[in-house]
């Protein structure tokens, strides 16, 4: 019978007054958290949006399609001296999107960034010699586990690697073609870009066309989602396009 | 328990004194020919809009309002559109879910009804000090229980007309559009004229608030209405520059006036819906202990 007796309006009003005031410094570290996520998803997106290669006829839009890792941003190349670079470039070579994903993932990804980049951004080829050298593993893996899946014969596998090997010669092919063509100055970079993609395109174009008349009729169903050509391009493909970084240095 | 009896018998005769004087005949009135007449022109609106687009792309006009807008409410391109005007893509999502009409009708009220309030419920305390008819009540009752009572039975009378208008809102849509799913657009409806009661009982608070700071009825709408107009001006404007760093002063700003817990009614999700539900009437609350704090002190 006491308690209603407490219930006067200071201490409600107190009440309420506690639970605002509760409110507002509740969120305060969530939204603290908010707006340095909502910052980091702008710098994401940004990123992303510059990665993106859809129709960009730069450097960074062919070498996304031939698996050739970006260069390292200037921005996020402070390294503190004692970092090791080799290792470093090998995870970046693994998968440009990849490296992108680990760099920005986790607690502190400034300081990683800075113990993983090196002082002095690689040279073009480095980059290449770097990716080419897990290409071969990673491309291995991929073969058998596609190989698997299919249930490919001897016969098709043999088809598989000779298709595979077709297309990286026509890719160097024509990548070479169109490094001669920027190095005349001949055509307008812009366009050299866009075309040098659209035989790049081409090129994986016909190889699918190809898989589909040599390997099983459901060779696509069952290599599932993941699958794709790109991940079977040998990054040396794009090795006459050194030298070429500042012609094709437009985005 | 005597002081809760007391606040009881001030909410009971807080609405019957409104029927007796027809003010909440004319309150449930006004809410009712506010929704029937908005959700009709919005019905009126979409079928002219659907017909002219149809004209437009060259197809056969539906017979009825809309059925294009379902369509249209189901494709990727204008869910799409919808997320970018949002800019929150789970929320978008989760309104595409509600029908167009339960919507409008959510946005009617939440637009509408604090200004409504500000109107009707202001004057309740200010014009009973005037008249000193506030006295003989006071020697029965604290001014505590008095005022709270005022305010329980200006929110019930609200209640009441939210619902009723609801349920007007339905009944247009049942007769206008023949393809018009009852249960869903019901039960949203119904739901938006909650949440709508919610977001009002904040500017209850500020309007009974005010109500206690003046003799006058007329004075004290001006200075609510003058309070409303500097709440949402400031609730706009921290909205709009809180951020990180000192920036972080005007989410306090922000999150002291109704609108800044507003967008919390629209997200249907308990996460976001449950503190919005609670905040709301502790704003109003707070808004009518200030005023309280002067009342509480002052010569009747």
């Amino acid at each position: 019978m006491r308690l209603p007796k407490i219930v006067t309006m200071k201490i409600l009003g107190i009440a309420v007054l506690t639970l605002v005031v509760g409110y507002i410094l509740g969120g305060w570290a969530p939204r603290s958290d908010i707006y340095a996520l909502e910052k980091k998803i702008a710098q994401l997106e940004h990123k992303f949006e510059e990665r993106a290669y859809g129709g960009n006829p730069s450097l960074s839009g062919i070498t996304q399609m031939l698996n050739v890792p970006d260069k390292p941003d200037p921005q996020s190349s402070r390294g503190d001296g004692e970092s090791d670079a080799e290792s470093s470039a090998d995870e970046g070579a693994i998968e440009p999107s990849e490296a992108s994903t680990t760099e920005e993932e986790g607690e502190e990804p400034e300081a990683e960034n800075e113990a993983e980049v090196p002082d002095e951004p690689e040279s073009f080829e480095k980059r290449i010699e770097q990716a080419a050298e897990l290409w071969g593993m990673r491309s291995d893996i991929a073969r058998n586990s596609f190989l698997t899946n299919i249930n490919a014969t001897e016969e098709e596998s043999g088809r598989f690697d000779i298709l595979v090997e077709a297309m990286n010669i026509r890719l160097e092919s024509t990548i070479e073609k169109w490094a001669a063509t920027l190095n005349k100055d001949s055509v307008p970079a812009r366009e050299a870009g866009l075309r040098m993609m659209n035989e790049i395109t081409d090129a994986l174009v016909l190889t699918y066309d190809e898989l589909n008349r040599s390997m099983p009729p459901s060779w696509s169903d069952d290599a599932g989602n993941e699958f794709q050509l790109v991940d079977y391009i040998d990054p040396l493909v794009a090795m006459p396009l050194a030298g070429l970084e500042d012609t094709l240095q437009f985005d | 328990m005597r002081v809760f009896l007391q606040f009881l018998i001030v909410t009971r005769h807080e609405i019957v004194d409104a029927f007796r004087s027809k003010r909440a005949i004319t309150l449930i009135l006004l809410y009712l020919l506010g929704s029937i007449a908005a959700c009709n022109l919005f019905v009126y609106s979409l079928h002219r809009i659907e017909d002219e687009l149809v004209e437009a792309m060259g197809l056969v006009p539906y017979g009825e309002a809309g059925g294009v807008t379902r369509a249209l409410w189901n494709s990727d391109h204008f869910r799409h559109m919808l997320t970018g005007l949002i800019g929150d893509r789970e929320l978008a999502v989760q309104l595409l879910s509600i029908p167009p009409l339960a919507i409008f009708f959510g946005w009617v009220a939440l637009s509408f009804t604090p200004l409504l309030v500000i109107l009707m419920s202001t004057p309740r305390i200010a014009e009973e000090v005037g008249t000193s008819s506030a006295r003989f009540v006071l020697f029965r009752t604290t001014r505590g229980s008095w005022c709270c009572g005022k305010f329980a039975g200006q929110s019930v009378l609200l209640l009441a007309a939210l619902l009723l208008s609801a349920v007007a809102a339905w009944v247009v849509g049942l007769i206008r559009m023949p393809s018009f799913d009852q249960v869903h657009s019901l039960t949203a409806i119904l739901s938006y004229g909650l949440k709508a009661w919610v977001y009002a009982i904040a500017y209850i608070g500020l309007a009974l608030g005010v109500s206690q700071l003046s003799r006058s009825p007329v004075i004290a709408t001006g200075i609510a209405l003058v309070m409303m107009t500097i709440l949402t001006g400031v609730a706009t404007a921290s909205g709009h520059w809180r951020g990180p760093g000192w920036f972080r002063i005007l989410d306090i700003t922000y999150l002291l006036t109704p609108r800044g817990n507003h967008m919390a009614l629209w997200h249907p999700d308990f996460a976001h819906l449950v503190p919005g539900l609670i905040i709301l009437p502790a704003l109003g609350f707070l808004y009518f202990s200030v005023g309280h704090v002067f009342f509480s002190r002052r010569d009747l």
